[in-house]
């Protein structure tokens, strides 16, 4: 601890000096510090011992005294020599250090006294400066300006401090020559002298301060041990007894001027005491324990509070806790501190500061368990307005108990500290109460971890690092939820139930569980085997489905949203397709989903997008069209292929959009939904995915249409045909590169019924990579049985015209199908009639009927089906121009029937794709809900 | 035993329903061998034991154990008639009211049967009302379900709607007490009463909507005993389930009422057009539920695998003949479905051979080429038999080019006419609506032959 803050202090006064800002401590101390610097300074006037320098680590103020003696020597050296260019720069050094005493004071929110040795160095320069002027000396040209330039600016300065001045001139020895003298003197003297300032400082804060003089009592403790000490120490090495002055402070604040163990303070202040600050465990009761905390807590947040040594000296106060409940409520102050302290440049909590904080929360949650249920978190039921079961017991005024049973007598407590002394809350039930909230707490590990994935280079071995200590907090999360349903169960066996208490605390154990699943919900159970194996303990104590049920249970709306969403993420992860959609069509979340905020639509995409790859995966080609096709097409707003816009849509990278500059706070809100690296879907395999299915669903449909004679038909999928538009203008198709020329290249292979082409093109790809080896296998077995179906089908609509009849052999033979599946693929054709054939049984061969019709006859078609369509056309604009409701609703009959089809309903952004795959019964979400 | 619905269906039925589940499994010969008699036995004891049949439950015990009934079961039926007997003292009033047929009948000729009249002459309060009520559901606990049917309406007829609550579950009661009681017309009407309630929630009645889930499972579940029992019901359950809100609750919460479905829709010929919804809603479902009468379905509109079909066929048989619900109907069933198999397998063929054919329908050779020719001759078939070769030739018809050109031009005439009248007639959505219909039933119409074909 001590050398961490030392390292700090070092650092700092090698870069630049009074920077950094360790302002510990209230008025009082400040005023004592002040003191000792004005001692000190004159100490080493006198001595200039640099041994001793170097060993007293001195205070901020002690720093900035020394500077300002450092600088009135200087000025007065340079005034000897004549030199004023320096001269004026020991000017401006001099403002300069009196604006930062000023500043670190304007922390407490008092006008703090100007430096006497300040005022008496701006009066000698404005003696010299007007002398010098008079006296008109031969100067160098540097010197002369120079002179010029303090001629004007030492007055206007000095007008500032007229008051000050004026008082020291009326001394009649105003200038730093005068104080030489008293350094000259002997130690005797110093002393008095000292004791002089003493009182003057005093005078001069409780002019000025009103802390200092409501702290009237510790500061005449003060002033009696000064007195003693000076008794006990006139012989006493100086350097002891400026020491002693430092642990003066500590004795004082903690209220207990005991005398007796100056021997102790010393040693210890000696060793360890960096910013003056130690506690002794033993020396610090309950009640001065929480009044320190207090004085650090009113420190934090404020401008110039050195965050690390706040940490730190909570760290050491926590050691000194008296009873279990202090000991929660220190640490529970330390972590926040902890997430006070980090680093403004920082974008996310450094990993040992996440990972000491955490073991902090842990620690506090096995206390709160070891006590259960003496203590408990104060919750939602203790803010209800005046409630009277709980007791309020004030401890400031009174008689405090400590646990040891000794009676201390508050003389010694201040008032200042009184007003806030931490008071103790005890419930009806004896509980005791510690304010705080662990679960925020964790929700903001959580955070901070999250944004360190956010901000680390994924291919660097931090990430890695990082990775693991989601282990660490998923225990601390089973530890906050075990703990929290353990009181539930209390609060609900109870006769009464508190129900407000009740809910809070169950609410509180959901907003765990929530944050659990999402920890969870992107692994499949094979990856979460082998890190349970690797890191030697089970992952969870708790299936997702389990934890899922508690957030639709407890959790508020968002959560459950989030967690259902990431519920059918897990489901199609694994490969359970039915119980994803089942899941998905269910909560009707597809409906709301483009109104809700931007990380559930990232998530509801994700989910999507995973039961998709789902469908595709499990065989399910028209499913994972369905899913994907949304996410796939090209965007709207102009630029970006479909590679962006996924990328933008599942929040996997920042894109730029052309023609469309974002703005800076979007560019910030999209880096801070980014989702972590390895959370990421392979996007390479969306795109095989969905150009795969779209070419199975593409294919026949084409070669259909072209048998039927259609003039226009229905487009599986626009951007599918667009690719294949392009890819067919080339003449000379080179070998396939990426994922969309493998895909095309199979396409052409499957447009001739060429299945074994078609496969050994779409295995080429390189995204198959992103399965693991058996699913790779699953799955490309279950392609090539659909690739070797639509073969058939594209072939038998496309050459049927050139045969009379084919051979149920000969089919099943060159499409490696079994005779019996030939038969039922084609059968299922004709009755769909989308082939005129019918089957010659006897020979087990099918016997095509097609009849090319004549010139005249399809222009007869095609002519009646245009009038047809003119005159429907007509009624719609009838229809329209009489409001035209019946006509609506038929279409919509008609689309209703044909389910899972894709109308053009998904005009927004949204996903919508699938609004039409089944609609199910409002509620039953609910319902299944319950049924777990 | 494989796909017996009993335990699943009971969870949804009264425990006074399981009873006649219970007595088919131990009691019908088909059921032979499936169950451990005692198990069954026990099963009912265990039934009985809670409701107030404590005499039935007596015998059954001494059926099984061959020993006296244990105390408790002796002490509970002094206390049931104890119960019995005061609530019927509570309703006297009105009990008597109903007794006496020759009053009630005037009474209600009279349209003077209401709560304020009976007040007035026969001192029934709305004490005596409830305590009616409470007499009526205790009769039926003891298992005399006609006597609380009649409770239970006169109930609904005094309250008229004054405790919509109350009445609602009062039906449920006369439902059941109907079912019961075998009487099967009412049944339905009660049937279809609670239907309305169920869906027009919020009027009479409030559920939330998952009230109204498990309510409506429970109507598809209770209904089952009036649909396979009523000479109507086959069109019934049709109408019912097929209604959106049934058919989502069917998937969503028992897919296994799909077999009855499916069974009423292979036999009922009339109603073959919702095939094409059953089918798709069997493949949605698979995943959740198949037995061999889905699977039936699948092989035939889904795979178009004749041979699967005919094997399932066997399949379904066993299962059929299992069922309580379906049992009596598996004849019909057989028979549907064989001819569904050769309507489809004739769609697809031109030349088939009898003897294959025969050995498919599970018929001798003779017996088939009689079916055909019936067929045929029925104008059913559009075929002619082949007997030297032994074949059924199938009659082809390519839709001509000339007919589809008429086809699609045919009504281009009335529609222009229309138009032209309306464009006169700027409000007139009625003739436009009508047109649309008009087309749509042709469509229909068109498709329906095209089936029979």
């Amino acid at each position: 601890m001590s050398r961490f803050f030392r390292n700090e202090d070092d650092f700092d006064s090698s870069t630049e000096s009074e920077s950094s800002s360790s302002e510990e401590d209230t008025g009082l101390a400040k005023a004592r510090t002040t003191v000792g610097g004005v001692g000190k300074s004159r100490f080493m006037l006198s001595d200039s011992d640099d041994e001793d320098e170097k060993r007293v680590s001195k205070s901020e103020k002690d720093r900035r005294h020394d500077v300002l003696v450092a600088t009135t020597n200087n000025i007065k050296s340079h005034i000897k020599n004549m030199d004023v260019s320096k001269l004026q720069e020991d000017f401006d050094q001099l403002n300069e250090v009196l604006k930062k005493i000023m500043k670190t004071d304007m922390v407490s929110g008092r006008k703090p006294p100007v430096p006497e040795l300040y005022v008496r160095a701006v009066i000698t320069i404005e003696d010299f400066v007007s002398e010098t002027v008079k006296n008109k000396p031969k100067l160098s040209k540097t010197n002369a300006k120079s002179l010029n330039r303090m001629n004007l600016k030492v007055p206007k300065n000095n007008r500032l401090y007229k008051k000050e001045i004026d008082q020291l001139r009326a001394t009649g020895a105003p200038s730093l020559y005068d104080m030489r003298d008293s350094d000259d003197s002997d130690e005797e003297d110093e002393l008095q002298k000292e004791d002089v300032t003493d009182s003057e400082y005093d005078s001069d804060t409780d002019s000025t301060t009103s802390s200092d003089s409501d702290a009237g009592g510790g500061g005449g403790a003060f002033r009696r041990w000064l007195k003693k000490d000076k008794d006990e120490t006139k012989t006493a090495a100086s350097k002891i007894r400026k020491e002693k002055k430092v642990a003066s402070k500590e004795i004082d604040a903690g209220a207990e001027a005991d005398d007796e163990d100056d021997e102790g303070f010393i040693t210890v202040s000696h060793s360890k005491s960096v910013a003056g600050e130690i506690f002794k465990p033993e020396e610090m009761s309950e009640e001065a324990v929480d009044k320190k905390m207090m004085e650090i807590l009113q420190a934090r947040g404020r401008k110039g509070t050195n965050r690390m040594e706040q940490i730190s000296l909570i760290e050491s106060l926590v050691l000194c806790a008296k009873s279990p409940r202090q000991h929660i409520e220190l640490m529970l102050h330390l972590i926040s501190a902890k997430f006070d302290g980090i680093p403004v440049a920082k974008l996310f909590m450094p990993a040992d500061l996440w990972r000491s904080a955490v073991n902090d929360a842990r620690k506090v949650i096995s206390l709160a368990r070891e006590q259960f249920p003496g203590i408990r978190f104060s919750d939602e039921a203790d803010v209800r307005g005046e409630d009277p079961s709980i007791i309020l017991k004030g401890t400031g005024t009174g008689e405090i108990v400590d646990p040891t049973g000794e009676t201390l007598v508050g003389t010694a407590v201040p008032a200042v500290a009184e007003e806030q002394v931490k008071k103790t809350e005890i419930d009806a039930e004896g509980q005791i109460i510690v304010r705080g909230d662990v679960v925020s707490n964790f929700e903001r590990f959580d955070d901070e971890l999250f944004r360190a994935w956010q901000h680390t280079d994924a291919y660097a071995p931090e990430y890695v690092e990082r990775l693991k200590d989601e282990v660490v907090l998923l225990d601390l999360a089973s530890e906050v939820q075990s703990y929290f349903e353990n009181a539930a169960e209390r609060e609900e066996s109870k006769k009464t139930p508190d129900d407000v208490r009740l809910n809070a605390l169950r609410s509180r154990a959901a907003r765990v569980a929530a944050r659990r699943v999402m920890h969870m919900y992107y692994k499949t159970e094979e990856l979460n085997n082998r890190v349970e194996e690797l890191s030697g303990r089970k992952n969870s104590d708790r299936s997702m489905t389990e934890l899922a049920v508690l957030v639709y249970r407890y959790g508020d709306d968002h959560a459950k949203s989030m967690v259902m969403l990431a519920h059918i993420y897990n489901h199609a992860l694994e490969n359970r397709f039915y119980a994803a959609r089942d899941m998905l069509l269910m909560s009707h979340l597809q409906e709301t989903i483009p109104d809700s905020d931007i990380p559930l639509q990232v998530m509801f995409n994700r989910a999507m997008t995973q039961l998709g790859l789902c469908a595709f995966r499990t065989g399910k080609p028209w499913e994972a069209h369905a899913c994907l096709q949304e996410l796939c097409s090209p965007s709207y707003g102009g630029g970006g292929g479909g590679l962006s816009r996924m990328k933008e849509l599942l929040a996997q990278g920042i894109t730029q959009q052309r023609g469309y500059e974002k703005t800076p706070e979007q560019e910030k809100a999209e880096a801070r939904r980014q989702i972590p690296y390895h959370m990421h879907i392979n996007l390479d395999f969306i795109e095989t995915a969905h150009l795969t299915s779209a070419m199975l669903l593409e294919v026949p449909a084409m070669a259909l249409s072209k048998a039927r004679g259609d003039v226009r038909r229905w487009a599986v999928s626009k951007s599918f045909q667009y690719f294949l538009r392009n890819s067919m203008k080339q003449a000379f198709p080179g070998p396939p590169e990426n994922t969309r020329d493998y895909v095309m290249a199979a396409t052409r292979c499957l447009m001739r019924g060429d299945w074994n082409g078609a496969y050994n093109y779409i295995c080429g790809i390189r995204s198959w990579k992103a399965l693991t080896a058996t699913t790779r296998a699953e799955t490309q077995e279950k392609l090539k049985e659909l690739l070797k179906v639509e073969a058939l089908r594209t072939f038998s609509l496309s050459y049927s015209s050139y045969f009379d009849s084919m051979s149920t052999s000969q089919l099943s033979e060159l499409f490696g199908l079994t005779p019996a599946r030939v038969h039922s693929v084609l059968s299922k054709m004709i009755i769909n009639m989308e082939m005129r054939a019918s089957w010659d049984q006897p020979t087990a061969s099918i016997v095509m009927r097609r009849t090319e019709p004549s010139r005249l006859q399809s222009l007869a078609l095609q002519l009646a089906s245009k009038v047809a369509n003119m005159t429907e056309n007509n009624e719609k604009l009838m229809d329209a121009k009489n409001g035209g409701i019946e006509r609506n609703d038929r279409k919509d009959d008609e689309r209703g029937k044909s389910d899972w089809k894709q109308g053009g309903r998904g005009g927004k952004r949204g996903k919508s794709g699938f609004n039409s795959m089944r609609q199910r019964d409002g509620h039953d979400v609910a319902a299944k809900a319950r049924a777990y | 035993m494989d796909f017996d619905l009993t335990s699943t269906i009971s969870e949804f039925l009264d425990r006074h329903l399981v009873i006649p589940l219970l007595d088919f499994i131990s009691q019908h010969p088909n059921m032979a061998g499936c169950y451990d008699q005692e198990d069954v036995m026990r099963a009912k004891l265990d039934l009985l034991s809670n409701t107030g049949m404590v005499d039935y439950a007596i015998e059954v015990h001494q059926d099984l154990y061959g020993t006296d009934p244990p105390e408790e079961l002796v002490t509970r039926r002094d206390r049931v008639l104890l119960a019995l007997q005061s609530l019927s003292e509570e309703a006297g009033p009105l009990l008597k009211v109903i007794s006496d047929e020759q009053l009630f009948t005037q009474l209600r000729d009279s349209n003077s049967f209401n709560l304020e009249n009976l007040s007035e002459t026969h001192g029934v309060t709305p004490d005596v009302i409830e305590a009616a009520y409470e007499f009526g559901k205790f009769q039926f606990d003891c298992g005399s379900y006609q006597d609380t049917a009649t409770l239970m309406h006169v109930y609904r007829m005094l309250m008229n709607g004054s405790n919509p609550e109350r009445e609602f579950f009062a039906l449920w009661g006369k439902f059941a007490a109907d079912i019961l009681s075998f009487n099967w017309d009412e049944a339905l009407e009660d049937m279809n009463m609670l239907r309305e309630i169920i869906d027009a929630t919020g009027r009479n009645v409030l559920l939330n909507p998952l009230q109204q889930l498990q309510h409506r499972t429970w109507l598809i579940h209770w209904s089952l005993f009036v649909f396979f029992n009523h000479r109507e019901g086959r069109n019934g359950i049709i109408d019912l389930l097929f209604s959106d809100k049934y058919l989502n609750t069917i998937q969503t919460n028992c897919p296994h009422v799909l077999r009855y479905l499916t069974t009423a829709v292979i036999t009922n010929k009339k109603r073959r057009g919702v095939l094409k919804d059953l089918v798709k809603v069997i493949q949605q479902e698979a995943y959740a539920y198949s037995d061999p009468i889905t699977e039936f379905v699948e092989y035939l509109y889904v795979n178009f695998d004749f041979e699967g079909a005919q094997d399932m066929l066997q399949n379904c048989e066993n299962t059929l003949k299992r069922d309580f619900f379906l049992y009596s109907t598996l004849d019909d069933f057989l028979e549907d479905a064989r001819r569904t198999i050769f309507e489809t397998y004739c769609r697809i063929h031109q030349v088939i051979d009898i003897g294959m054919l025969a050995n498919k329908l599970n018929m001798e050779q003779d017996e088939a080429e009689k079916w055909v020719v019936n067929l045929i001759r029925n104008a059913r078939l559009d075929a002619k038999i082949d007997s030297q070769a032994n074949q059924v030739i199938m009659g082809v018809s390519v839709p001509s080019v000339y007919e589809q050109v008429v086809d699609t031009t045919k009504n281009l005439l009335i529609r222009g006419t229309v138009l032209t009248q309306n464009s006169d007639r700027p409000h007139s959505y009625n003739s436009a609506g009508f047109r649309a219909d008009d087309d749509r039933r042709r469509k229909g119409s068109r498709r329906d032959t095209r089936v029979a074909a």
